[in-house]
């Protein structure tokens, strides 16, 4: 059973609840200590419960890269897909749109700031390596939000090894179950015209 | 039981994606990983499988990773093939060239570089994959060297017959307002200068206007541009003044009317309120598309209207049983037309938008505009999009908006068609535990109009195959392919396309999946280097030929993009191996019920 982590006692930010994944220091710390397995492991930040599944959750690439994109029109839709290593088949993600300007305090509650865009398909690349493919591959149009010209779009993938669930306080939207990701550096960010 | 955990640094991110890469990489070395390239359950046994069919039109994406072995001064690029061969023994061979480097010095119309100049320059390589997305890589002008740019970027297939479109933006403000964009397209096949200047200001139209409130009074900081039929902007940017006084409110832009995609097409002058201003509709005037040289006026007014305040729409849904429930989640727009004589005097066109989700009791709080005392309703257009794991279908129904604000009346959605089907293979067995994804087939109608209320995403509806390959999809009304994926190694992914789905179930009842063979991929750099860790993605290109006089019809589903059938990173080797059907699944009779 999958653990629904302390993310779910703060319904404002859910940045501040969340970003508690594999920092640099944290993931060279998991480096100097690999198991015999060879695998590598999150630390946890401090004592949870034990889940099956969801210890490993790493993004090594997107398609198109992470980084700016450029919208010419306001109705240009965008694709984005993600490869990530995790040991959860329970994988799951979801697209929001930051709309203020802002990177990355997701506000679930307040459309003012964050949409939800999208829910990915996750496919396992092949049996038993736990590569896999987060692919939004409903097209999205970042610039459609009635925003003002020269709008900067954040478009911001949130991970959740064990699914998404609605959390203890439903009107305050999804909440990651299991090892859950909003990401710093992990994002894309759209021009608009 | 949930402890609550101490919270990290909001500092605190994933590591960079390079080192994402460098942790796979030593993840794999490890043990951790190893099988990624490795030969597909399904064909490693005693009998091998056969290649690739040459009956099917194959296409390929291969994108490089950041640890590819590269040199950092020459990272790959990636790239796309449009026609992909197999040999006799089901191996291709992808090598990637070695990316061109783009450059230039934006330019004014007489070729001087322009000063103080932020503008963006992106390069735009139209895909050859239909459905995928076009390559895009933007690049900032320098501060320093004024208007100069480069970009590193790859050499297509076929360079002759697919140019680059370059395009320049303006980011600041000032400079947006007097130049129009820039497109210019050339062809790449090496390190290339590319020219790109403004249009001298005899060659452009220009449009000016003021923007009143009801009262006569001008309204500043509203930005105005010209789009065309397909919402393509094709003049600069401006904003409304908003100094006091008579300029208060007027505006001025740069028409390119060569911009148009269609140069006998009307276009439109709009003007968006944004954020700041959303308690404003989006105002559009349709003009003929203007000569170079010539001045137009515009001018807009915004309808009377009363300041828009809460409203509740509760969203239930209607089951079989006839009872209702709320509707949790879903995305409802709201948008209505408004006119008085003013606009009407105009042409101006008002659209006043609005949105909002459905909370824990499927109540979407709207802030709507209400309607005027003493008048009559206003009838605005709701947009329902139910989530994809309700069974309740999305809709789209006018709802009346009195002049009071509070609790409209409920709207309800009825319940999605189900699709159900059987997943077999080959050889008739039950086919457990694939992902079944409704993908929908794209219309070919332009965008919704008007800019800034584009229509809301859609979320495509999936499930998973049980024990005796059986699934169950609930759909709204529309036209889908539906993509098979099973197992990975197990068999090959493969799609059911082109099924209507209307408010009736269908059971499609068994799907045989098609034979399985074996296609590799070798990857190689420029000089024959294996390429390590690139992704590849195999797709089957869609056969849109008419057959019976079916396929494509207007009045009939018809898929025109290439569907994925395979993803594997490349092995220490450079070799990819995955699995691929020999043609299309086998369908039983489609059944209503």
């Amino acid at each position: 059973m999958m653990q629904h982590l302390g993310l779910a006692y703060r319904t404002g930010s859910l940045s501040t609840g969340l970003t508690f994944g594999l920092g640099l220091g944290l993931g060279l710390a998991a480096l100097a200590l690999l198991p015999a397995s060879g695998c590598l492991i999150p630390l946890p930040l401090e004592q949870q419960n034990s889940v099956d599944g969801g210890q490993l959750l790493v993004v090594t690439g997107a398609m198109p890269k992470f980084g700016s994109q450029v919208a010419l029109m306001n109705t240009m839709p965008f694709s984005y897909q993600i490869d990530v290593i995790s040991d959860s088949a329970s994988l799951a993600g979801r697209l929001y749109l930051q709309v203020n300007g802002s990177c990355c305090d997701l506000k679930l509650d307040d459309s003012n700031v964050t949409r939800f865009k999208s829910q990915a398909q996750v496919t396992p690349l092949a049996q038993g390596n736990n590569l896999y493919t987060v692919e939004f591959n409903n097209p999205v149009v970042p610039c459609s939000e009635g925003l003002p010209a020269g709008s900067t779009v954040y478009v911001v993938p949130v991970l959740a090894s064990g699914g998404f669930s609605p959390g203890p306080n439903p009107n305050a939207g999804i909440y990651p179950d299991g090892l859950g990701v909003v990401d710093r550096s992990h994002y894309w960010t759209v021009k608009c015209p | 039981m949930s402890t609550k955990r101490s919270l990290p640094p909001a500092s605190r991110a994933w590591p960079r994606p390079e080192l994402g890469a460098l942790a796979l990489l030593l993840a794999l070395a490890a043990g951790c990983a190893s099988d990624s390239a490795g030969i597909p359950v399904a064909c490693s046994g005693p009998e091998s499988c056969p290649p690739p069919s040459s009956a099917i039109a194959w296409a390929a994406q291969i994108w490089p990773s950041s640890s590819d072995g590269s040199d950092p001064q020459h990272p790959l690029a990636p790239q796309e093939v449009g026609q992909l061969r197999f040999d006799a023994g089901g191996t291709a061979v992808l090598q990637y060239r070695s990316p061109a480097l783009s450059q230039g010095i934006v330019t004014n119309a007489e070729s001087v570089p322009m000063a103080l100049l932020r503008a963006r320059v992106l390069a735009l390589l139209p895909t050859v994959i239909p459905g995928q997305a076009a390559l895009s890589f933007n690049t900032l002008t320098a501060n320093q060297l004024p208007g100069l740019w480069s970009l590193r970027i790859p050499v297509p297939e076929h360079p002759s017959t697919q140019p680059y479109r370059f395009w320049v933006g303006f980011d600041d403000a000032a400079q947006a307002s007097l130049y129009p964009p820039v497109w210019h397209d050339q062809v790449v096949a090496t390190d290339t200068m590319v020219a790109l200047s403004t249009r001298a200001a005899a060659d452009l139209a220009t449009v000016r206007g003021r923007i009143t409130n009801p009262l006569g009074e001008g309204v500043g900081g509203l930005t105005v541009q010209v789009v065309d039929a397909v919402n393509q902007i094709v003049s600069s940017t401006a904003v409304s003044q908003t100094a006091a006084g008579t300029a208060l409110g007027s505006y001025q832009l740069l028409v390119d009317p060569t911009l148009s995609a269609d140069a006998q097409a009307n276009l439109r002058v709009v003007v968006r309120p944004g954020t700041a201003n959303s308690a404003l509709p989006t105002l559009e005037v349709a003009i003929s598309p203007p000569r170079a040289g010539t001045a137009l006026t515009v001018d807009f007014a915004f309808p009377s209207q009363r300041t828009p305040v809460p409203f509740q729409l509760p969203i239930r849904g209607l089951a079989a049983s006839g009872t209702t429930m709320a509707v949790v989640g879903a995305h409802v727009q709201a948008q209505v037309q408004l006119q008085d004589q003013a606009t009407q005097k105009l042409g101006v066109r008002a659209i006043y938008t609005t949105t909002a989700d459905t909370d824990a009791q499927g109540i979407a709080k709207l802030t709507l505009v209400p309607a005027p005392s003493g008048g009559p309703n206003l009838t605005y257009q709701v947009a329902i999009t139910s989530p994809t794991i309700t069974p309740f279908a999305s809709a789209q129904q006018a709802v009346q908006v009195g002049p009071n604000e509070g609790l409209l009346a409920a709207v309800s959605l009825p319940l999605r068609a189900q699709l159900l089907g059987r997943l077999l293979d080959a050889e008739g067995q039950p086919v457990p535990s694939a992902q079944v994804v409704a993908q929908a087939i794209a219309a070919d109608s332009p965008p919704a109009s008007p800019p800034g209320t584009a229509a809301t995403d859609m979320v495509g509806a999936q499930t998973i195959t049980d024990q005796d390959g059986h699934f169950a999809l609930h759909l709204d009304p529309g036209d889908y392919d539906l993509d098979l994926v099973p197992v990975p190694g197990t068999q090959p992914r493969s799609s059911v396309d082109n099924q209507r789905i209307g408010t009736a179930d269908i059971d499609v009842g068994d799907i045989r999946l098609p034979r399985i063979t074996l296609g590799r991929l070798l990857v190689q750099a420029p000089g024959g280097r294996a390429v390590v860790g690139t992704k590849v993605r195999v797709f089957q290109l869609p056969d849109t030929t008419p057959r019976y006089g079916l396929a494509c019809e207007s009045t009939l589903p018809c898929s025109r993009v290439a569907s994925l059938r395979a993803e594997a990173f490349t092995d220490r080797n450079g070799l990819a191996q995955f699995l691929l059907p020999d043609s299309t699944p086998q369908l039983a009779q489609p059944q209503l019920r």
